[in-house]
């Protein structure tokens, strides 16, 4: 802001997809290999719930890394009333990755990064509404029957931390993202997450909390994949079709469905969902792999 | 900006990487939605002339080229030395002229990609059905996907239908949720 009264171009109102520097001002342990990692983002434009950004790191010697990590809160990514705009990253930490063993073992409140975006318009809640006019209206109908996108119950589906984007909605929701969709008028959403153990539940207490807090319309159920919990009746074991089948929203409500996770995983859960009659165009997917 | 933070260099810098791209052995891949079932594949090729029809058997029958080339992802990981074989775009356009400076590719599953013409004809592009020896997978295109190696790799259209040629500019999927128009590697044309 300039001091004459005349508010400044902001520099990434010049450039929205210039690096803007970051402040890490806080990291929290979320699981034995991930955390989530909070900055401080002057200058960011408002980001929407399931987008991710670019995080760049820079060497001693000049050498830099980039990567995309999905935001797993954007409820501040507006900043205001003095705060500057401010976002929630989560990351697993690859073994043989570059960037995320630093943010997972070694970043620290204060350190400096570099921040691009934020990225993504599809995999989004609340949808994107579509222009009448454009090409993607025209080749992905709405079916018939269907509730408005904005209006359509949303089930989501993560695996380890493709969780990260849902707990954004899930967030979203919570806090009347986007007025009409929002608040008493959101829609009814059920996440169901797929983790190694119990201990790798991301958020587990606050998703918990929410779901007990929204009178029944938000609900979260979890599955784990090598350890299950004590005293649970289902085994240790990979998400099957048909627990799939049984848990999420059925074809029949129209729902919106987001998926993320691991290409092997995100393939799955879309494959039978689609064969289980939802409607390809409303499954939106969002994969990760490599390092 | 200054780094002291104690990241270092984990990864070898190749002066055949894009800037701000890093080297990635995997294949990974990056879809909007379900892999599409496809029950009956043919390939439209269009322009104001008229439309050519391929059937897979017409498609196989054109002659193939081997294409050894670098693969650059928007998402910042690029593959050296990628081996593909497909026909190119000059023999699927050949005898279908056009005025037309644009182009827009439909996939199977409704999405769509736009590109210059300039950069599917005069041998930067391809229709490949072969990676690395075998027959693309699905999950990365198959049976047939678009091939525009110069380019970001989302402008090469998985599971393509069509290729249709058209007087003025339009965005496609990619490119209305927050993708650029051109995407150029080598000028990280990568959002806009």
């Amino acid at each position: 802001m300039s001091d004459e009264g005349v508010p400044a171009l902001s520099d990434q109102a010049r450039d929205p997809f210039r690096w803007l520097p970051a402040t890490i001002t806080a990291v929290a342990p979320q699981t034995p290999t991930g955390r989530s990692v909070v900055l401080d983002v002057p200058g960011l434009r408002p980001a929407r719930a399931g987008q991710h950004v670019d995080l760049r790191l820079t060497a001693d010697d000049g050498y830099q890394a980039v990567r995309s990590y999905s935001l797993s809160d954007v409820r501040a990514s507006a900043g205001g009333a003095g705060r500057v705009p401010q976002v929630e990253l989560t990351v697993e930490e690859l073994p043989d990755g570059e960037v995320s063993p630093w943010l997972v073992g070694s970043a620290e409140v204060g350190d400096p990064v570099e921040v691009r975006g934020p990225i993504g318009g599809w995999f989004v809640w609340p949808p994107t509404e579509f222009d009448p006019d454009s090409a993607v209206h025209a080749v992905l109908p709405e079916p018939e029957g269907a509730p408005p996108p904005g209006r359509s119950p949303v089930q989501l589906i993560g695996g380890g931390s493709g969780i990260a984007p849902l707990v954004a909605v899930l967030r979203a929701r919570a806090a009347g993202a986007a007025g009409a969709v929002g608040g008493a008028d959101a829609p009814p959403m059920r996440l169901l997450g797929s983790v190694r153990t119990p201990a790798d539940r991301w958020f587990d207490a606050e998703l918990t909390a929410l779901a007990a807090e929204s009178a029944g319309e938000v609900r979260v159920d979890w599955v784990h994949t090598r350890e299950a919990p004590a005293g649970s009746t289902r085994a240790s074991g990979r998400l099957t079709r048909d627990e799939l089948l049984a848990l999420a929203l059925p074809a029949s409500d129209h729902p919106l469905v987001y998926v993320c996770g691991t290409n092997s995983f995100v393939e799955s859960v879309a494959g039978w969902l689609v064969d289980a009659g939802h409607d390809p165009t409303r499954v939106r997917t969002e994969r990760f792999g490599g390092v | 900006m200054a780094g002291f933070t104690g990241f270092g260099r984990r990864r070898e810098v190749d002066p055949r990487l894009p800037p701000g791209q890093h080297l990635e052995k995997g294949f990974p891949v990056l879809s909007a939605g379900p892999t599409p079932n496809i029950k009956r594949w043919e390939l439209q090729i269009g322009t104001e002339q008229g439309t050519r029809s391929l059937s897979w058997a017409d498609f196989q029958a054109l002659p193939h080229e081997q294409i050894e080339t670098d693969i650059h992802c928007v998402t910042s990981w690029s593959k050296l030395g990628t081996h593909w074989a497909g026909v190119s775009l000059d023999t699927l356009f050949d005898g279908l002229d056009t005025t037309h400076e644009h182009a827009m590719t439909t996939s199977y599953g409704g999405y769509t990609t736009n590109l210059p013409l300039s950069e599917l004809l005069g041998g930067k592009a391809w229709v490949v059905d072969t990676y690395e020896g075998e027959p693309l997978g699905a999950e990365h295109g198959g049976p047939a996907r678009l091939f525009v190696p110069g380019l970001y790799f989302w402008k090469s259209a998985k599971w393509v239908q069509g290729i249709q040629t058209m007087a003025t500019d339009r965005r496609g999927f990619w490119e209305s949720m927050g993708y650029h128009p051109h995407g150029d590697p080598w000028r990280e044309e990568r959002y806009a």
